[in-house]
């Protein structure tokens, strides 16, 4: 048979290649029929690494950010880039003696940090262990009693540990994620590709994925934001704790330590001499989760003990 | 196709030609099936649990007991009175502590402390007294609480106990610190700061299994270590306990402190 010449066969055979190579498009292109050409802007596309950014382009890309915030949210928010402070190094401590598992820190985080409330996306994870010994292996954070804290039961409270040795930013292919001079480890929303190698790496289990399109009830969005914090993400981009910095880097208090009925948590400057979290530091038992791995965290957890429990009314 | 069929070509319908007729609907089939890729339902959809709500009053940042003011005051019959606005008349000098005619909600049990005037001054009810006759207002009254416990007032002081809001650095004015009243009653320490209560929900992300510690499993953990299991049995044998297996959590079975609460 010549290549020239068209009988039925080679019409039929064809003409099948055909559609099922239209068809294998089809399916490869389908995806895109759900993408919002409103979403599309030179200025996202071109827009530089968070560190490269001048001036100028940071302002353009607020702005940017701004406008696509008020176009999901029907809010405009107060968005800007906060800078670290000099002299500044965060710590934060907590007792574990005195959390109770009560949940309120992981739901104001939730509420302060525009996190996705559907599909669910909780930065803080409170481990239920018996009473006793630190033992992760034996926790449980799905824990649903009728009151807490439960009997012989003890809690830890577990997000990001700001390492200042942080293996999630080593394996970020491309930079996305990195160390603030103050110790907050950060990541750039816009320059994340959703690779997810910083999750694996975490040993405190602390990095959250977008794996949907983040679902926020309009009238529930914190307009208070920041570049680096708490605006809303996307689809297909990881997140964490990052300390309130949007709050911090302003003086204030991280919206977990506000929240706290028992005052479990303390935040601070560890450079300054009088801050809550040196004298802790220098003066309680310290617990650092997974010393062994070499991270180096910015969280401690401390025993306070000696005043009896609060809780129980024996304390002097 | 020809390959497999290697028939000449010949006047007589060929099986390829046969075939035709079946293979005539593979071309609008691909374009029926590129037309549902394109328009058609989405293929995955991800699975969404329900979400579990959370009123703002759950996450208030307000202290667990409300002090009286600078001046205190506190109100009776509907009134918002200052102390002194009552105490200029009704002296009550010296104030009973039990079988109180106003203030009945109080009920004093601290320690060693037995009359009103241990720490409210008599003369000035607006203020209250240390023993060194120093005159404190009632929004600091912890310092007055840290003149008996003092070690515990140390770390007030430093943060290390307690509660610090608004903002971290001990230098800025926005700085407030929980006054001791702010958490513990004065009046009666002994009772509890804090009592048992509901928790917020806990992660309800989609997950494969019922983890351990569920409200529809055991709240034991079970006993995956091996090396565990080994000591636990061995202890059995020694006549401590009489459980048969000891990688599943053991019930009926007296547990050291496991009583109460359950």
């Amino acid at each position: 048979m010549s290549a020239s010449e068209m009988n039925r066969r080679s019409f039929l055979r064809g003409g099948v290649g055909a559609a099922g190579g239209l068809a294998a498009f089809a399916a490869a292109v389908s995806p895109l029929k759900d993408y919002d050409p409103s979403e599309l802007s030179i200025g996202k596309f071109l827009q530089k690494h968070y560190k490269e950014m001048t001036k100028e382009e940071m302002e353009a890309a607020l702005k940017r950010i701004a406008d696509d915030v008020e176009r999901r949210f029907e809010v405009r928010p107060h968005l800007r880039d906060v800078k670290p402070m000099d002299g500044v190094e965060f710590a934060y401590a907590l007792d574990i003696g005195r959390c109770i598992g009560c949940r309120k820190c992981v739901h104001a985080c939730v509420v302060e940090n525009n996190q996705s409330r559907s599909p669910e996306i909780q930065y803080i994870r409170v481990l239920e262990m018996p009473k006793g010994a630190i033992d992760v292996e034996k926790s449980n954070h799905y824990y649903d009693h009728e009151k807490v804290p439960a009997p012989d039961k003890s809690y830890m409270p577990v997000q990001c540990h700001q390492c200042a040795n942080p293996p999630c930013c080593k394996v970020c292919p491309v930079e996305a994620t990195w160390k603030e001079p103050d110790g907050i480890v950060v990541i750039d929303y816009d320059w994340c590709i959703g690779c997810r190698y910083c999750e694996a790496a975490c040993p405190y289990w602390a990095r959250r994925f977008n794996f949907a399109e983040p679902g926020i009830p309009k009238d529930e969005i914190n307009p208070d934001m920041a570049y680096l914090s708490n605006r809303p993400r996307h689809k297909g981009v990881m997140e964490k704790c990052h300390f309130c910095l949007h709050r911090t880097r302003e003086g204030r208090m991280p919206a977990c330590l506000e929240v706290c009925p028992v005052g479990a948590r303390k935040f601070g400057n560890v450079l300054d001499p009088d801050s809550e979290v040196h004298h802790i530091l220098k003066t309680k038992r310290i617990f650092i989760l997974k010393k062994d791995v070499g991270t180096l965290p910015r969280f401690f957890y401390y025993f306070d003990d000696g005043y009896g429990d609060s809780r129980k009314g024996t304390g002097r | 196709m020809s390959s497999l069929n290697p028939s000449p070509r010949t006047t007589r319908p060929s099986p390829a030609v046969a075939r035709g007729r079946f293979t005539w609907f593979l071309g609008p089939g691909f374009f029926l099936l590129a037309a549902w890729f394109l328009f058609g339902p989405d293929l995955a959809q991800v699975p969404i649990p329900e979400r579990l709500e959370v009123t703002s009053n759950r996450i208030s940042i307000k202290p667990l007991r409300g002090i009286v003011g600078e001046p205190p005051t506190i109100e009776i019959g509907g009134y918002r009175k200052t102390c002194m606005e009552c105490h200029r008349i009704f002296l009550s000098d010296p104030p009973k502590t039990h079988d109180l005619k106003q203030h009945t909600h109080i009920r004093l049990d601290h320690g060693p402390l037995e009359s009103c005037v241990d720490c409210h001054d008599l003369k000035d009810r607006d203020r209250l007294l240390t023993k060194e006759k120093e005159k404190i207002p009632f929004t600091r009254s912890s310092y007055l609480c840290a003149k008996c416990h003092e070690r515990i007032g140390e770390d007030w002081k430093v943060g290390a106990h307690g509660k610090t809001q608004k903002a971290w650095d001990p230098k800025d004015p926005r700085m407030r610190r929980f006054e001791c009243a702010e958490c513990h009653n004065p009046h009666r320490p002994v009772e509890p700061a804090m009592q048992p209560f509901i928790p917020l929900p806990g992660p309800n992300t989609l997950r494969m299994t019922k983890p351990h510690g569920t409200p529809e499993g055991n709240h034991e953990v079970e006993i995956l270590d091996p090396l565990e299991k080994a000591l636990l049995i061995g202890e059995e044998k020694a006549g401590h306990g009489a459980a048969h297996d000891a990688g599943k959590p053991r019930e009926g079975e007296p547990h050291p402190g496991k009583g109460e609460g359950r």
